[in-house]
This record gives C-alpha cells, sequence and structure tokens, in this order.
C-alpha cells in the first residue's frame, strides 16, 4: 500500500499540515490492514486552500472542490455511493465562512463522513486575513486596526446543530489524532473533528497551546455543550482547552434517509423504458 | 355555432373552443380544469390547459383555460367560450367571453348565476365541493353528458361520492342558457401531459439514478412527481440551497450515478460556480432550468424565456455544454435520454431549458416518444493504467466510476492523472485537450436534429422552446410562412439556421422575452441579423389568435 504521491509539497517548512497529513496517512493504514476497508474506497474530499493541497498529497480517491463547497460534494458521494469510505478536508474559511451553510445543514442531515476542519483561525493562502474563528484583535492584513470580531464556537455549534460525533483535536499531538481520526472515519454518519492548527506564518499559537489542553470523553449532550463552551477560541490567557470526543450517537444518515444505493446494485435493465409515457394515457 | 371558434368543412365536423375556469386558490380551479381537459382528452379529443396563479396558496385570482378541438390544439387564446367564474376577484372573466359565450357562476354579471350555497347547505357538502356543482352545471351548459363528469370525479378517491353528488345536483338545478356543442364521435389514444411530468419520467426513462433539488418555482413540480414515484430505483433529495444542491450532484456523478439538478432562474444563478466547476472537473451533469420573469425574483409564477443568453453562458472560463430546449412535453421526454447521452458519454454539463408555460401547461399527444439514442452512464471497465483525465483524440476522457479506481476530480487545472499543475506547457496542453470537446460535442448534437422545420412557406418564423405551440397554432392562420424550431442553443446548429434564414423571403423571430435574445444568438453563429422580433414579456404566452395577428403584420 502506498498512500503518497509524486507531487511536491508546497506547505511552508514547519507547517503543522504535515502532522494532520501523516496522522491521515496513518488511519487510513490501519483502516486498510484491519481490512475494514479498501485503499480504493477511501475518497478525500477538500475545499480550497492551504488544507486542500492534501488531495495532491494522499493516493486516494480525490475530489478537489470549491471553497466553502467541500460538504456538499460530499453529501452527492455518498449519495451516488454510500459504499464509499468519505474523508472531509476542509479549513475554517472552508467551512466556517464560505461554507457555513454546508456545515450547518450536514450536522443536521448526518451524511456518513468524517470531516476534519484544520482550524488555524486564519485565511493563510490569501496571505493573513481572520476567520470566523479568529480571536478579536487579531491585526490581520484585511483589519490593521485588528479584526472587530468574536470568533464562533464550531464545536458548540456542531453539537448544537445535531452533530452525531463531535470532537477536537490539536494537530501536533499526532497519537491522540490518529486515534481520534480513525473513530471518525469509522463513525456511522456526520462525524466531525476540529482540529487546531497553528499556522507558523500566520497565526502561530504554538506558544498558547503548552499546557492549556485536557482530555474528554464522549458525555451526554447537555455535558458536552457546557464542556464545549469552556473555550472560546478567544485565545484568552487563563483558559484551558478541552480537546477529544465531546459526543458520540448513532443516528439515521442521509444516504439512508433517501434509500440510496450504488449504481451497480441497481437492475442493469433500467434504462430507456418507453412504457413510462403509458402512464400519461387520459 | 360559436363565430370563429367552430368551422363546418364538408364531410368534417371541426371543433374548437376554449373554456375557462376561473376562482381563488384554494377553490380548485386547477384541479376543474384537469377534469375537463382529462374527460375530453380521454374521449379522443386534442386538449390544452394553460394555468395562470399568483404566487400565494389562498385567495387571489387563478384561472386556467382549456382549449378543445378535433385537430391538434396547442396553445390558448385569451376569449373563452364557457367561463366557470366563482372567485371573489375574478368577476372581470364574465367579460373575457366570446360572442355568445356562456358564463356561469357566483359573481355578479354571469349569465348563468347559481346559488352554490344553497346547493352545498342542502347536500351538507362542504364549500370545497364548490366547483363540483359548477362543473355539473357547465356540463349542462354545453349539452355534455353527466356521465362523463362522474367518470372524471373519481379522482377524489373517498370524496369522489360526495363530489358526484354535488355535480349532479349543478347539473340537474341548471336553468341557465345552453349552447350544446355538437361533437363528432372520435377514437384514438390521446396522451395528456404536461412539461413537469414528461421532464420527470423522461429522466426516469433514460435511467437517472439521484435527482437533487431545492425547492422554486415553477421547477418544483419536477421534484414533486419524482419524489411521488416508487419503484424506479431513483434517490429524490432536497438539500439547503441550490449550491449544496449542484456540488452534490457532480458529488454523485463522481460515485458514478447518473445525477440530475432541477431548479428555475435564481437557483441556476446560484448553481453557475458549480457549472465551472463541471466545466473543469469534466463530470457529467444534468440540470432542468425552468425559467420565469426576472430581473431577481421577478415573478415567479409566470413564464419567460429571458434566461437565454444565461443558460448558453453562466459560469466562470471556458468550458463546452450542451443546452435544449424541447418545445413540448413529448419533446422534452424524448430529449431527457438525450440530455443523460451527451452528459455522460462526453463528461458535459447538458441543460434542459423549459420555462413555466412549458413546465405546467397540458398538452395532448397521440403518439408515442421516440428515442434517438441509447443512454447510459458510460463508465469505462478501469484498467491498472487508467488516469482519470487522459488526453484523447476526442478530447473526452474515460469516466470511470469511483471506488473501482482511485479517481480524481478536481476544481484546479490537473495533468492527466488528475494532479494539480500550473506550469506552461501543462496548462495549454489540458486547456487544448478540453478545447477538443466542443467539436467533439458538436458533431454528436448535429445527428440528433437539432432543427426542426414545420410547414411550408417562403417566409420564416424562427422560435425555441416553449413559444412552438402558439406559433403552430398561429401559423394556420398566417400565409406562406413555415417555422425553423431551434432544439438545441448549444452547441448552436449554425449551418442548419443560417441556411434555412438565407432560403427564406421575410424573417421574424418569436420570443417571450423583452429583447428578443435569439437574435443575437443567431447574430453569432451565423452573421445574420433578425430585424424583425415578435416579443412579449408581460409574463403571459403568446396566445395563438394573439399570435397570429402579430405575425400577419410582422410579415405585411
Amino acid at each position: 500500500m502506498n498512500l503518497n504521491t509524486p507531487i511536491p509539497n508546497t506547505w511552508c517548512p514547519g507547517c503543522s499540515n504535515f502532522m494532520i497529513l501523516s496522522s491521515a496517512k496513518k488511519a487510513v493504514a490501519d483502516l486498510v490492514r484491519e481490512k475494514w476497508a479498501k485503499q480504493r474506497d477511501f475518497v478525500t474530499v477538500t475545499g480550497i486552500g492551504c488544507h486542500a493541497k492534501f488531495y495532491d498529497y494522499i493516493n486516494t480517491g480525490g475530489f478537489y472542490g470549491l471553497h466553502g463547497r467541500a460538504i456538499p460534494a460530499a453529501n452527492g458521494i455518498v449519495l451516488g455511493n454510500p459504499e464509499l469510505k468519505v474523508m472531509v478536508f476542509a479549513g475554517d474559511g472552508d467551512a466556517y465562512a464560505e461554507g457555513i451553510s454546508h456545515f450547518v445543514h450536514a450536522a443536521r442531515m448526518n451524511p456518513n463522513y468524517a470531516l476534519f476542519v484544520h482550524n488555524n483561525q486564519v485565511f493563510a493562502l490569501t496571505t493573513g486575513q481572520f476567520t470566523p474563528t479568529t480571536e478579536k484583535g487579531f491585526p490581520g492584513k484585511s483589519t490593521p486596526q485588528g479584526n472587530p470580531f468574536v470568533p464562533m464556537n464550531p464545536v458548540a455549534m456542531a453539537l448544537e446543530a445535531g452533530a452525531g460525533f463531535v470532537a477536537r483535536e490539536y494537530a501536533l499531538d499526532v497519537k491522540n489524532l490518529v486515534s481520534t481520526m480513525k473513530k471518525a472515519i469509522k463513525h456511522k454518519g456526520f462525524a466531525f473533528v476540529d482540529i487546531i492548527q497553528p499556522c507558523v506564518t500566520f497565526h502561530d499559537v504554538r506558544g498558547y497551546m503548552k499546557g492549556k489542553t485536557y482530555r474528554v470523553k464522549p458525555m451526554k449532550l447537555d455535558r458536552a455543550l457546557k464542556e464545549a463552551r469552556k473555550w472560546d477560541y478567544s485565545l484568552s490567557p487563563r483558559a484551558r482547552i478541552p480537546m477529544g470526543v465531546f459526543y458520540r450517537k448513532r443516528r439515521t444518515t442521509l444516504e439512508e434517509a433517501f434509500g440510496a444505493e450504488a449504481w451497480h446494485k441497481k437492475h442493469p435493465k433500467r434504462p430507456l423504458n418507453g412504457g413510462l409515457w403509458a402512464k400519461f394515457k387520459a | 355555432l360559436f363565430n370563429k371558434t367552430i368551422n363546418m368543412r364538408p364531410g368534417n365536423l371541426i371543433v374548437n373552443f376554449q373554456i375557462s375556469v376561473a376562482g381563488e386558490a384554494g377553490q380548485g380551479i386547477a384541479r376543474s380544469a384537469d377534469i375537463i381537459a382529462r374527460d375530453f382528452a380521454s374521449r379522443g379529443f386534442y386538449v390544452f390547459n394553460y394555468r395562470d396563479y399568483g404566487s400565494l396558496i389562498k385567495g387571489g385570482e387563478n384561472f386556467n383555460l382549456v382549449r378543445v378541438g378535433t385537430e391538434p390544439v396547442r396553445s390558448n387564446n385569451w376569449k373563452s367560450d364557457y367561463a366557470v367564474v366563482f372567485g371573489r376577484f375574478s368577476a372581470h372573466h364574465v367579460k373575457r367571453l366570446e360572442r355568445g359565450g356562456v358564463s356561469i357562476g357566483t359573481v355578479p354579471g354571469v349569465k348563468a348565476r347559481i346559488d352554490t350555497a344553497a346547493v352545498l347547505r342542502e347536500l351538507k357538502a362542504p364549500k370545497i365541493a364548490e366547483n363540483s356543482v359548477l362543473l355539473g352545471a357547465l356540463y349542462r351548459s354545453m349539452g355534455q353528458p353527466l356521465e362523463f363528469l362522474l367518470r372524471q370525479l373519481e379522482c377524489f378517491g373517498k370524496h369522489s361520492g360526495m363530489n358526484k353528488k354535488a355535480a349532479t345536483h349543478g347539473y340537474e338545478l341548471y336553468g341557465g342558457p345552453v349552447r350544446p356543442l355538437k361533437l363528432p364521435k372520435r377514437r384514438g389514444t390521446r396522451y395528456f401531459v404536461s412539461g413537469s411530468e414528461a421532464v420527470s419520467l423522461g429522466a426516469v426513462a433514460a435511467g437517472m439514478d439521484v435527482y437533487i433539488a431545492y425547492p422554486m418555482t415553477p421547477a418544483t413540480p419536477v421534484l414533486h412527481i419524482l419524489a411521488g414515484l416508487k419503484g424506479h430505483d431513483i434517490s429524490v433529495v432536497q438539500l439547503e440551497n441550490e449550491i449544496g444542491v449542484a456540488n452534490a450532484a457532480l458529488g454523485a456523478s463522481y460515485a458514478g450515478a447518473s445525477a440530475m439538478v432541477g431548479t428555475s432562474s435564481g437557483g441556476y444563478a446560484l448553481m453557475t460556480e458549480t457549472l465551472s466547476l463541471q466545466g473543469m472537473s469534466e463530470l457529467p451533469l444534468v440540470l432542468y432550468l425552468a425559467m420565469r420573469p426576472g430581473p431577481a425574483t421577478g415573478v415567479p409564477t409566470y413564464t419567460s424565456q429571458g434566461d437565454l443568453k444565461f443558460a448558453l453562458y453562466g459560469g466562470h472560463g471556458e468550458f463546452p455544454r450542451v443546452v435544449m430546449a424541447p418545445g413540448d412535453p413529448l419533446e422534452a421526454f424524448e430529449r431527457m435520454p438525450e440530455a443523460f447521452y451527451l452528459a455522460n458519454r462526453y463528461r458535459t454539463l447538458s441543460v434542459v431549458l423549459s420555462d413555466k408555460h412549458l413546465a405546467e401547461s397540458g398538452f395532448t399527444f397521440d403518439s408515442r416518444p421516440r428515442f434517438r439514442v441509447r443512454p447510459q452512464r458510460f463508465l469505462a471497465k478501469p484498467g491498472k493504467d487508467y488516469k482519470s483525465y487522459r488526453k484523447t483524440a476526442d478530447g473526452v476522457p474515460p469516466r470511470a466510476p469511483a471506488g473501482r479506481v482511485m479517481l480524481r476530480a478536481t476544481s484546479y487545472e490537473h495533468d492527466e492523472c488528475g494532479y494539480t499543475v500550473e506550469d506552461v506547457g501543462s496548462v495549454d496542453a489540458m486547456v487544448e485537450n478540453r478545447l477538443k470537446k466542443f467539436r467533439t460535442i458538436e458533431k454528436a448534437v448535429s445527428a440528433l436534429d437539432p432543427v426542426r422545420v414545420h410547414g411550408r412557406g417562403r417566409n420564416l418564423v424562427v422560435g425555441w422552446g416553449s413559444t412552438k405551440g402558439a406559433i403552430l397554432d398561429a401559423l394556420k392562420q398566417v400565409k406562406d410562412a413555415r417555422f425553423l424550431q431551434i432544439c438545441y442553443l448549444k452547441p448552436f446548429p449554425a449551418k442548419k439556421v443560417k441556411r434555412a434564414l438565407e432560403s427564406s423571403r421575410k424573417v421574424v423571430l418569436v420570443e417571450n422575452s423583452a429583447t428578443g435574445q435569439m437574435a443575437d444568438v443567431v447574430a453569432e453563429h451565423t452573421g445574420h441579423f433578425i430585424g424583425k422580433k415578435v416579443l412579449k414579456y408581460d409574463g403571459r404566452p403568446f396566445g395563438g389568435d394573439e399570435l397570429a395577428a402579430r405575425l400577419r403584420r410582422a410579415f405585411r
């Protein structure tokens, strides 16, 4: 099994995307080795941004979508063939700015795939503007006076919107990241992992994150929400940041709800049913 | 009998008359018209049913016009021979009568005013049965046997008994003027179908796997019809917005499904970003676009052809697409397999262009559809050396389903394997490979009757889409003119259109729009300018007689 591609990597030296990439490859390799799925069953769906170069760097099926639209493309993939193992990688600009409506509705509709958001709290590939999860006061290139908005909390939002698997991980904590990724991929339904990802060039939170995190285990929804609200992404110096899987629940998936099945399971002689016209007989 | 509407010819009785039903939304206007239309269609007559309704659910002023003939009828006129009028705001329909016409109803000014409230009280029937009382009265005034009506009222299911009783009362109590129709005996099977029904079942016939949509008038009926179908192996899914819909359809297509989306003008605007993704990713997609008058929210429940150029060009970047415009439901049913065939075979976008008039009007046909192609998914059995974007002589990379192969689909410029490229040499090579598809698709479409010529004459009417019905009806009253129907708007059948233009004396464009966009499209592709345009932009379709008068003037 070769999960590498011949494409030269163009992330900044020291970028924490490297850790997320190696974690994803490890997760896929483990799942293939466990015979949970074949390599060609995996599909990597990405949006647009630094994270999205994943598409070129991992040797699975790939769908390099539009900015903000990785989620709806993945909705269609599982509707078209529910047997595919879909991993969606999106940025915070992707999932929380341009594609926020898709994010909220995917949490509700529960399509069967894992969504990993590379949350570096900044638009990096466009050279440093605030995103919906950037802390207030951040001096971006579009807001030299400081970001005037408070950040949103995607973990709390996913829980409120009905997501059946909600987690947060840290890009540099590879061991926990791999383990949560595997759980998310295996979860039947929409599995959301917000990955705090230091951007070494425009938004470096490595120092901030040091010693602030603690682990949580799946809990009931009310408690999970309470726990999720303990950190509001504002980079306040005294914060404690919960990490791990907050919530886990099996619900009917989007493709189950609409009776979707793979094309190869359908009756081969379906098309050109001219007899349908007879239904219009007056 | 009636001026203009019924002509006697030796040995052949030609009948052509119109019934209007007008009232408030929620009173069963559309249902009543459907019952009348289905009755005459089932008896072997040709029928056309025009539906006019506002953007509201209860109240207001809705009406239907049902035209009936012994020869094909494909459009309405704005005056009727019989009118059933019972809404608070519909009294003006009493005046929209041909000379000698009969009006029946509950509003002031009708020739036969009927106290439906009293009838319903006596029957202890609910207000909703009012239309059945009036239908009974209408059948009496037309001199038509009650049994025909009662047979159609079976459509009310468990409420049919009550409706039949109401209709029988209306029939028996009617004391107004009677203008009996002398109808010849008709035989032959008639198919009664709306554009929405034809698009829906045509898509199923073409092997569609997934239909994804967000509700928007006038495309919504297709979503409803498909969602209501059982046993056809299709998934019908409503998603959060048109952007989500279009992207999901490409996702489904990536997974190997035959995918289709449906929307109207504003929803199409939201989808254009994704159409561009289609152009780059080359994932097959069929898009049903039912136009309505814009700009913006415009006149949501009315008709327009004003999005022609938007349908042809919507989306950033340069990429090929197919745009077809069926002229009636039979054509729509026949063209749907072509839409899927072209999309899947050439990994392209097929737009099926319709509008409110085609989508929601009822037409009759006496023939069955003939298919020009056999659609399939065109999924290659990928070998070890499969490449998602292999360069080929015709510019079409073989299609394969995700899962069988590690398929790549991308919004970025890419190499043959689907990996991102930005360098000189790679970028232009891939652009050139995609450019070949323009020519390939053009060749394929030229074999699918992209234009049709109806009738004979030295003058030429140019039209496309839903104006076909009114044009054909109008040409019966216009001397020396034939009709060039452009069925494929992209790739544009330039040679065939040019030939028709050059062999005609006077040319007139008929379009349901304010600017006559087809004239520009024709000029772009043929260098010919059509100076004379017969346009209509009040949201209503052309009436047959109305168009005939305007064409006679234009050709003078």
